[in-house]
């Protein structure tokens, strides 16, 4: 296969859409070829950059308005597939008519205004975000920042910009309408998104206290070393200065994410990142020391069997969420000792299987947890 | 319906606000339904520009997409979440709009037998400059289609191929042939 062809098969090649034999072909010219290797590399590239392309752009101009007026010259709903758009349109009724509401009718109506109390609430938390260009910050204590500049009482954080607070000062950002983070003394936080469903800080350094009543996966904190992600709770995040974080949730679940590694830590429970490693395994903070040393062993200085062993010899029936854990992240050899030990504190459901768990069999594993009695979120497990 | 579907509709407050924000909708209520259009507009928005290359004809469609939805949002029976199934009649009414355009028609579904690397009469791309979504806004027509349905949009050429009622190699001729525009643009 010469350039030309390769070249004319390179989108299909990185799309996986040839046969076994076309991709042997290019493969073994991509081998010997610089320039199409470079080609390859470049078409990549592209695809990156488009991957990273969002998925909303604002309009320049309000469209509501001009939307809005063309709704009243639309009559009823045409019946059959909604997907089957209409070429042209009646312009001649003035009424909206939907037939869902001749359908209900004055009864229907009459109760739909008591939604009407409960829509607001919706319709300003939707609408509000998405206008907002950032969030307002309560000064708490001393004299925090915002890009540098003092604030009195109250200020705004902008999309960018970051909120300091010194050794003495404290500050409160009221994230959007779903919750609010306080920012302890010595911190660094920069607002990176608030839109409706997707509320956005960075934590550079110092610690935060998050509480957040919005609906899982709106809300999350980047540091340095992992993601935390709001899985409906409260909680509190450090990052010191080498980026490593410490995460303790009081209330509900938030997950820590890094590079597809992820941890899931409980209320009671906290959770330890270093950069380059991403999540810890979590553990419950009234755990004992030799668990959480040789847990620490394992996660971050390659602890392996013996740090293994000390954590099953020290694992209570709380601490099965730690051991829950481990079953994901032992190797295959020694899969049956945690699977084994786990046993022993909680008994799992019972279609789960020894072998199903030894072979990482997902669902039997999002059963067990659920029999782990961590609380009643129940849904976390289908957001990752 | 999936199940991350069913778990998420089953959240409390803030689901139980779109449902009810869209229950109104349907039976009229304007005030709910700009909800929904302030929530999706950016969203439907996107795939108008990035479709059509032009502001103008881009916002003129997100109004017929809103219009069309307020039409047949009675017929939405939440078996899939809203956000994908006006995600589906956006792109249905872009190609609608697409496909009563006779000149555009014309320029859109005549490739059957273009090659991948046949770039003549293109002059539309030759103001591309480093700015990626600038950079497909300016790819030609058919081009810009495909790379956007496939590339952004995530459709499959079998999809698009039906869509366009074009051969399912001329879409991944196009598509070929938008990336390699791009990269040139890019490498400018």
């Amino acid at each position: 296969m010469n350039c030309t062809e390769t070249q004319q098969y390179l989108s299909e090649y990185v799309d996986g859409e040839l046969s076994f034999t076309q991709r042997q072909r290019i493969e073994l010219h991509l081998k010997r070829c610089i320039e199409c290797q470079r080609e390859l590399s470049m078409l990549r590239s592209l695809l990156s950059e488009v991957a990273l392309l969002p998925t909303s752009i604002a309009p320049v101009h309000d469209l509501w308005e001009s939307t809005a007026r063309r709704l009243g010259d639309q009559k009823n709903i045409p019946p059959g597939n909604p997907f089957a758009v209409p070429q042209q349109r009646d312009h001649t009724q003035d009424e909206p008519a939907h037939h869902s509401l001749r359908r209900y009718g004055w009864i229907k109506s009459i109760t739909s205004l008591a939604a009407v109390l409960i829509i607001g609430f919706g319709a300003f938390w939707l609408t509000r975000d998405s206008s907002s260009p950032g969030w307002q910050v309560a000064r708490v204590q001393g004299s925090p920042e915002i890009a540098s500049t003092r604030f009195t009482d109250a200020g705004h954080l902008h999309i960018g910009e970051t909120l300091e607070t010194d050794a003495t000062s404290r500050a409160r950002i009221n994230v959007g309408v779903i919750g609010n983070v306080d920012v302890e003394p010595s911190s660094r936080v920069q607002l990176l998104q608030a839109k409706t469903t997707d509320h956005r800080l960075v934590l550079h350094r110092g610690t935060i206290h998050a509480k957040i009543w919005a609906p899982p996966r709106l809300f999350f904190v980047e540091t340095p070393s992992a993601t935390a992600v709001d899985l409906g709770c409260e909680y509190t995040l450090s990052v010191d200065d080498h980026g490593a974080s410490i995460l303790r949730v009081n209330t509900g679940w938030v997950a820590m994410e890094f590079g597809g590694h992820e941890s899931i830590v409980p209320a009671g429970a906290m959770c330890i990142t270093y950069s380059g490693f991403g999540p810890g395994t979590p553990y419950r903070e009234d755990a004992s020391v030799q668990l959480r040393a040789a847990l620490q062993k394992f996660d971050f200085e390659h602890g392996g069997a013996g740090s293994l062993t000390t954590v099953l010899s020290e694992a209570r029936k709380d601490d099965s969420i730690t051991l829950w854990h481990l079953l994901m992240r032992v190797g295959a050899e020694d899969r049956p000792r945690v699977y084994d030990r786990l046993t022993t504190l909680v008994s799992p459901p019972e279609f789960v299987t020894r072998e199903g768990i030894l072979q990482g069999n997902r669902e039997m594993l999002e059963a067990w947890q659920s029999h782990l009695d961590l609380g009643q979120n129940k849904w976390w497990q289908f957001w990752n | 319906m999936t199940e991350k579907e069913v778990i998420l509709d089953a959240r409390p407050d803030a689901s139980a606000a779109i449902a009810e924000t869209l229950r109104l909708a349907q039976q009229g209520d304007r005030s709910a339904f700009e909800v929904l259009f302030r929530e999706h507009v950016g969203r439907v928005y996107a795939i108008c520009l990035r479709t059509c290359g032009d502001t103008s004809r881009a916002e003129e469609l997100t109004q017929d997409v809103f219009v069309h939805t307020w039409e047949v949002i009675g017929s939405f029976r939440g078996e899939s979440a809203f956000s994908s199934w006006l995600h589906r009649l956006t792109v249905n009414v872009i190609l609608s709009n697409i496909r009563s355009d006779k000149r555009r028609l014309a320029r859109v579904f005549g490739t059957d037998d273009l090659g991948p690397f046949d770039t003549q009469g293109d002059t539309s791309h030759a103001g591309i400059n480093l700015d990626l979504e600038q950079s497909i806004q300016r790819l030609p027509t058919r081009a810009r289609v495909v790379f956007v349905l496939h590339d952004i949009e995530g459709f499959k050429h079998e999809e698009i191929a039906d869509k366009l009622e074009i051969a399912v190699g001329t879409s991944k001729a196009q598509l070929h042939r938008a990336r390699k525009l791009l990269r040139e643009a890019l490498e400018r």
